[in-house]
C-alpha cells in the first residue's frame, strides 16, 4: 500500500489487491477524526496534521486490519462526495485543464453526483463521453456500485 | 558470480578521455581542502548566496550524466570533495540561478562503497535545496528503493524519468501524473534530445519551495518496501517493457559459456591481427613524412645544436611515438565499438566465471577493462568495490593489464623482430599475458591478505544490442587519439627533450674524437661517438650491470629509465638514438644495433626479455601517484613498484633463457 496526500490532515491509503466495502469506516484510534473506505483505498482524516509522526504506525495497523479482514463499514454518502472530488480534482484535473476546461462537483447523493462544466468543457461535443466514459466509470470502479453522473448548469 | 539482473556499472573505458584531458599526467595530487583541484587547475563553480544548489543522483546507467550535460552545457567545472579525491562536477544552468552538482552514480543510499558514501554525505549535508533523481523508467521497480531511502530525508525531490522512448519502443508504459500522486513528488520525463522536457525541468526547479513532498516517507522495511513498490507501480499503471527479442536471440549465442567464450577470444584475436595488417601502410606513411620533415629541418636550420634538437630530439623521438597513432586509433576504435554495441557487458559477464577463480568479482573486471586504456582510471574505478581487501588486491594488480602506453613499445619490438606471420599472434599473446598476470597476482594478493572472501552479489546490466552511429564511435576514437597526442606533446616531449640534452652533453671535443680514431668528417661516426660518451651513457653504463643477464646494454637501460615517466618514451629514446646515427633508416639502424664487440644487441632472446619486462614492470610515475592517492599511503605503491619490477626482471630472464634455447 502507499499513501496519497489529500490535505495536511487527510491521507488516502491506496491498497493493491484489496476489495473493501465502500462506506464510512469505524476506527477508534487516537487522533483519527474520521475514515472512509473505497473498494481499494482507505481515507483517514486526523484531527491535526500529525501524519509525519503517526504515518508509519497507522499504515501498519491499517495493513493488519485489511489482512485480517476486520473492517466495520457502514454506508455513507460522504464517501461518494470524497471520491468524486478526488476524481475530478487529482485524477482528471490536469486532463481537463489541458483541454482548457473545468468540471466541478455541485452535489452528490448515495448513488448520484451532479457536475457543472465550464470553460471549453461547456460546449464540448465529447462531454457526454467524458461524463459517462471517464467519470462514471471511475466512480463505479472505486465505489463498487454504479453512480449516476448528472450534468447541471 | 554475476547474475543477469539489475543495473551495475557497464564498463566504461572512456573514463580515460575525461581524466587525462585534465590530469597533468604526473598524477600530481594537488587536492587541497575545498576549492582546489587535482585535475588541471579548475576552480569549483563559485556558488553565491542567491544560487540554488541542486543535487543530481541516480544509477550509473540511468542517463544522469547525459542530463547533467544537457542542463549545464559547457558550463562545468571539476573540483574535489574536501578531504577525499573524488571528482566533483558542478555546473551552472545557463539562464538560471541553478547550480547542479552531479553526484557519483549509485544503486542505493546504503553507503557500502566509498562512492555511495559520498552521495549519502552530500545529500544529508543540507547544502542542496532540491534533489533531482534520475530513474530509468524501464527498470523503475529497482529504482524505487532509492526513492524510498531519499524520502526519509525530507528534501524537495524531482524524479526525472529517462528512457521513456525505450519504454514505449518495447511495449511498456507508465502514467506519469498517477506516478506523481503515488510517490508524492514531482515526476517529469526527460528524454535525450528533448528540449521542451528539459525546459519543464528547469521551470520546476526554478521554484523549489512549491515542489510537492510526500506527507509520509516510504517504508524501509524490506517487506513493506516491496508492498509499497508494487502498490506505486500498480497505481501508476506501469507496464514492464518486454525484452528485446533481437537481443535475446543474439545473447543465446554470445553468452553461451562455451561458444560465447570462443567467439570472444576469436574477436580479440581478429582485432590484434588487424592492428598490424591495417595499420602498417599508414605507419610507413607517417614514418616517411617524419623522415622528410627531419631532412627539411636539417637543411634549413643552420644552427647545429638547434637542428639537432629539432631533427633528432623532437622529430626523431616524438615523431617515433606518433607513428604509432594508427595502432592506438585502432585499439580505441575496437574498444568503442565493443562498448557502444553493448558487447562489452557480455564480455564482462563471460569473464566473470574466470575472475571468480582468481577470487575477484565482476566489478574488478570492470577495473581491468578500464586499464586497457590506462591503469589510472582502472585504479580509480576500484572505488565501486565495497570490500577494502578486494579494492586493494585489484588496485595493486591492474597496472599489469596491457595499457595503451605499452602498445607502441610492443608494436615496435614485434614489428622489428617478429616474422610478419606471427606478429598478430604475439601481440595477442602479450595482451593475454597481461590479463593472466593480473588475475594470478590478484589471486595471490587476496589469499595473502587473508580473511574470508565475502563476495557480495554482483549485478550486471546488459544493455540491449544496438548499432552505434558512425559519429559516436569516431568521436570516441578521436577523443582517445587526441588525448594520446596531448600526452605526446606533454610529458613525452618533455622527457624526450631532457634525454636529448643528456645524450648530447658533454659535447665531444674534436681532439678526443681524433684520439679515439674517429673520422670527424663522417657524421655517423661523430654522432655515434657523441652518444657513446654522453651523460646518458654514463648513467646507463652505471646501471646496466643489473640488466646484464637480460642482455640489455646501456642504451636499452637508458630507455628503460626514461620509460619511468611514460612507457612510450622508450620508443622515443631508442628512436632518437637510431635516428641521430641514421636518419634515413632509423628502424634498420635500430635492428642492427650492436655491442661494442660487434655482436647483435637485439637477439630474439633479448627482444623476448624486453617484451616480458615491459609487461610486468611498473614504469609509470603517474600510476604510482594514483596508487598513493587511492590507498592513502606510500607503502602500497612502493610495494607495487618493488614486486612488479622484481617479477619483470625474473620473468624477463626466464623468457630470454627459454627463447635462446628454442630459437
Amino acid at each position: 500500500m502507499h499513501a496519497e496526500a489529500i490535505d495536511p490532515r487527510t491521507v488516502r491509503w491506496v491498497l493493491n489487491d484489496a476489495h473493501l466495502t465502500p462506506g464510512k469506516l469505524h476506527l477508534d484510534w487516537e487522533h483519527v477524526e474520521a475514515a472512509w473506505c473505497e473498494v481499494s483505498a482507505i481515507w483517514v482524516r486526523l484531527d491535526e496534521p500529525l501524519w509525519p509522526q503517526l504515518g508509519r504506525d497507522i499504515a501498519r495497523r491499517l495493513s493488519e486490519l485489511v489482512r485480517t479482514g476486520v473492517l466495520f463499514t457502514s454506508p455513507d454518502p460522504q464517501v461518494v462526495h470524497l471520491v468524486a472530488e478526488h476524481i475530478l480534482g487529482a485524477e482528471l484535473g490536469d486532463y481537463f485543464r489541458s483541454h482548457g476546461g473545468q468540471v466541478e462537483l455541485r452535489g452528490s447523493g448515495p448513488d448520484w453526483v451532479e457536475v457543472s462544466l465550464s470553460g471549453a468543457c461547456h460546449s464540448c461535443p465529447a462531454a457526454v463521453l467524458t461524463l459517462q466514459g471517464r467519470i462514471a466509470v471511475a466512480l463505479r470502479n472505486r465505489l463498487g456500485e454504479p453512480v449516476e453522473v448528472r450534468k447541471v448548469a | 558470480m554475476a547474475k543477469l539482473q539489475s543495473d551495475a556499472a557497464t564498463p566504461t573505458i572512456f573514463w580515460w578521455c575525461e581524466m587525462s584531458s585534465c590530469c597533468n599526467n604526473k598524477g600530481e595530487d594537488r587536492s587541497l581542502p575545498q576549492g582546489d583541484c587535482c585535475h588541471g587547475g579548475y576552480a569549483p563553480v563559485a556558488v553565491t548566496e542567491k544560487d540554488v544548489q541542486i543535487g543530481l543522483i541516480g544509477n550509473p546507467n540511468a542517463g544522469k550524466s547525459t542530463l547533467f550535460n544537457a542542463l549545464t552545457g559547457m558550463h562545468v567545472k571539476v573540483a574535489n570533495y574536501p578531504g577525499v579525491t573524488v571528482s566533483r562536477y558542478n555546473g551552472k544552468v545557463p539562464g538560471t540561478n541553478l547550480v547542479v552538482e552531479d553526484l557519483p552514480g549509485t544503486y542505493s543510499l546504503d553507503a557500502i562503497s566509498p562512492d555511495e558514501a559520498i552521495v549519502v554525505d552530500s545529500v544529508e549535508s543540507d547544502r542542496f535545496s532540491a534533489i533531482v533523481a534520475v530513474l530509468d523508467v524501464t527498470t523503475l521497480r529497482r529504482s524505487l528503493g532509492m526513492i524510498a531511502q531519499l524520502q526519509q530525508l525530507d528534501i524537495p525531490t524531482v524524479v526525472a524519468l529517462s528512457f521513456s522512448d525505450e519504454l514505449a519502443r518495447l511495449g511498456g508504459s507508465v502514467d506519469i501524473p498517477a506516478l506523481e500522486r503515488a510517490l508524492g513528488c514531482a515526476v517529469l520525463p526527460v528524454t535525450q534530445g528533448n528540449k521542451s522536457e528539459l525546459d519543464n525541468l528547469k521551470i520546476k526547479l526554478g521554484d523549489v519551495a512549491s515542489l510537492p513532498r510526500p506527507v509520509i516517507p516510504a517504508p524501509l522495511d524490506p517487506r513493506e518496501l516491496t508492498e509499497w513498490t508494487d502498490s506505486v507501480l500498480h497505481a501508476a499503471g506501469w507496464v514492464a517493457p518486454s525484452s528485446d527479442s533481437r537481443t535475446s536471440r543474439v545473447d543465446a549465442v554470445l553468452l553461451h559459456p562455451v561458444w560465447g567464450t570462443v567467439i570472444f577470444f576469436a574477436i580479440m584475436y581478429g582485432f590484434f591481427e588487424m592492428i598490424f595488417t591495417v595499420a602498417e601502410p599508414i605507419k610507413s606513411l607517417i614514418e616517411d613524412s617524419f623522415g622528410a620533415l627531419g631532412d627539411l629541418v636539417r637543411d634549413v636550420v643552420s644552427i647545429d645544436w638547434l637542428s639537432g634538437l629539432l631533427a633528432d630530439g623532437i622529430i626523431g623521438g616524438v615523431g617515433g611515438v606518433l607513428t604509432f597513432l594508427p595502432q592506438i586509433a585502432l585499439l580505441f576504435l575496437m574498444i568503442s565499438i565493443m562498448e557502444k554495441t553493448g558487447y562489452m557487458a557480455r564480455a564482462a559477464f563471460l569473464m566473470d566465471r574466470v575472475m571468480g577463480k582468481a577470487g575477484l568479482e565482476g566489478r574488478a573486471f570492470v577495473a581491468m577493462l578500464s586499464s586497457l586504456a590506462c591503469a589510472i582510471p582502472g585504479i580509480m574505478s576500484t572505488r565501486s568495490l565495497p570490500s577494502a581487501r578486494d579494492r586493494l588486491a585489484t588496485m595493486m594488480t591492474v597496472p599489469l593489464m596491457t595499457c595503451s602506453a605499452r602498445l607502441p613499445v610492443y608494436t615496435l619490438l614485434i614489428a622489428m623482430f617478429v616474422p610478419s606471420r606471427w606478429q598478430g599472434t604475439v601481440m595477442f599473446l602479450m595482451y593475454l599475458l597481461g590479463a593472466v598476470a593480473t588475475m594470478a597476482c590478484a589471486w595471490v594478493f587476496k589469499h595473502w591478505l587473508a580473511g574470508k572472501a565475502e563476495t557480495l552479489p554482483f549485478y550486471m546490466h546488459m544493455p540491449h544490442y544496438h548499432l552505434p552511429t558512425v559519429k559516436e564511435v569516431l568521436s570516441d576514437t578521436w577523443m582517445a587519439c587526441w588525448n594520446f597526442i596531448k600526452r605526446v606533446g606533454g610529458i613525452i616531449l618533455i622527457l624526450t627533450l631532457i634525454l636529448w640534452v643528456l645524450l648530447n652533453l658533454p659535447v665531444a671535443h674534436e681532439s678526443a674524437m681524433l684520439a679515439a680514431g674517429v673520422d670527424i668528417t663522417n657524421d655517423v661516426e661523430v654522432t655515434a661517438y657523441q652518444l657513446d660518451h654522453s651523460l646518458a651513457a654514463d648513467v646507463g653504463r652505471f646501471i646496466q650491470p643489473i640488466f646484464a643477464p637480460l642482455g640489455f646494454d646501456w642504451r636499452i637501460t637508458v630507455g628503460l629509465l626514461a620509460a619511468m615517466g611514460a612507457r612510450e618514451v622508450f620508443v622515443a629514446t631508442l628512436g632518437q638514438m637510431a635516428y641521430a646515427v641514421n636518419p634515413e633508416e632509423p628502424l634498420a639502424e635500430l635492428a642492427n644495433m650492436t655491442w661494442p664487440d660487434g655482436h647483435m644487441l637485439f637477439t630474439a632472446g633479448v627482444v623476448a626479455a624486453l617484451l616480458v619486462y615491459f609487461a610486468f614492470a611498473m614504469q609509470c610515475t603517474a600510476t604510482i601517484a594514483t596508487l598513493h592517492r587511492e590507498s592513502g599511503s606510500w607503502k602500497w605503491p612502493a610495494f607495487a613498484f618493488v614486486y612488479m619490477t622484481a617479477l619483470a626482471w625474473i620473468f624477463a630472464f626466464v623468457a630470454k633463457t627459454v627463447v635462446d634455447l628454442v630459437v
